[in-house]
């Protein structure tokens, strides 16, 4: 009896268990992210290697003079409010966009606002696979009469990843360093 | 004779000093932010007065140590930013331009020089045939007060 009544709870326990599992698993948001690698300073670079508890990304380019630097500098300013404690569970990831980019120069402008910025550039395909990992994008189309030859359009979002690579939040225009400064505390 | 002297003297500062303020552009709080680290690229900004009743097309004449420049219009529009490049930077009749970040501004390319913060460089613009000379003053990003 005491034997049947214990196999009798064990199965319903377990049945909880699956029915909870699959409402939590239908029920919860349906997060982009995932791992995307690319070149940091001439090395290979994925995400997963080194997560953090909070991960920023921007996508944007070298050559652009007033969004990219706009948003890294109000970036860098929140970073270096941050505690040391903080600072151990975050980071700031920018990629490349642009194909005229190099690694080289990606990590020195990155460094260039905050001295851990990571500054990473892909391939085509990294490229591609990060933006759309993400729900970001960017076109790169030919302007002749201009001096660099050609125009970048990107995405103008500061995304905020959890250490599985998932996006959890994301700033449109970050061009206050307090709301960035406010999300990452709010995550971490 | 002395006062003949003077009269011409007077005259011809006269002369100088029209060429200069009677240009309809004038410019104030120009200033060029240092290029990121990495970045041969530099924005300038500042504001653009016309004081005609028509309006200018400001051209860009000379670029100081700057081997191009071009004006251009950050855009911004369904999560996405792009630049496009104007052909002149246009102001109304009795209007002022500001060129700030995240809107218009100066695009400058290729340095042959490392810049300083704090140094004055000049670049002449030209508006209606006429010269308009602008000193830039190099600042950091930190600066720019954004």
């Amino acid at each position: 009896m005491n034997k049947s009544v214990r196999v009798i709870g064990a199965l319903v326990l377990i049945l909880v268990g699956v029915v909870a599992f699959l409402i939590w698993n239908f029920t919860r948001p349906n997060r982009m992210g995932g791992d995307f690698s690319a070149s940091f300073q001439g090395q290979p670079w994925s995400f997963s290697q080194a997560p953090r508890r909070v991960n920023l990304v921007y996508f944007g380019f070298i050559s652009c003079p007033d969004a990219c630097p706009l948003t890294l500098s109000h970036a860098g300013d929140a970073f270096t409010k941050l505690k040391a404690t903080e600072l151990e569970k975050v980071r700031l990831i920018f990629f490349t966009v642009d194909p005229h980019d190099t690694a080289a120069k990606a990590a020195a402008f990155a460094s260039g606002f905050y001295k851990d910025f990571l500054g990473v550039r892909g391939t085509e395909e990294q490229t591609l696979k990060a933006t759309n990992l993400l729900g970001a994008s960017f076109m790169i189309e030919q302007q002749p009469k201009s001096f660099l030859g050609y125009s970048v359009t990107h995405s103008d979002r500061l995304f905020f990843l959890n250490s599985s690579g998932e996006v959890i939040d994301s700033i449109g225009q970050p061009r206050s360093s307090e709301e960035i400064l406010n999300k990452i505390r709010s995550y971490l | 004779m002395n006062s003949i002297v003077l009269i011409r003297l007077a005259f011809c500062l006269l002369c100088l000093n029209a060429s200069v303020s009677f240009a309809d552009v004038q410019v104030s709080d120009a200033k060029i932010v240092l290029p990121a680290k990495g970045s041969d690229v530099a924005a300038a900004y500042g504001t653009f007065k016309n004081t005609a009743a028509n309006e200018e097309v400001v051209k860009i004449k000379t670029l100081g140590p700057f081997g191009a420049g071009e004006f251009h219009e950050t855009m911004s529009a369904g999560g996405q930013t792009s630049m496009k490049a104007l052909d002149g930077l246009r102001i109304p009749a009795h209007a002022l331009v500001h060129l700030e970040p995240g809107g218009r501004h100066l695009m400058l390319f290729k340095s042959k020089r490392p810049l300083k913060a704090g140094e004055k460089i000049e670049m002449v613009f030209e508006a209606d045939g006429k010269t308009v000379p602008v000193k830039f003053e190099v600042i950091k990003r930190a600066n720019l007060g954004h």
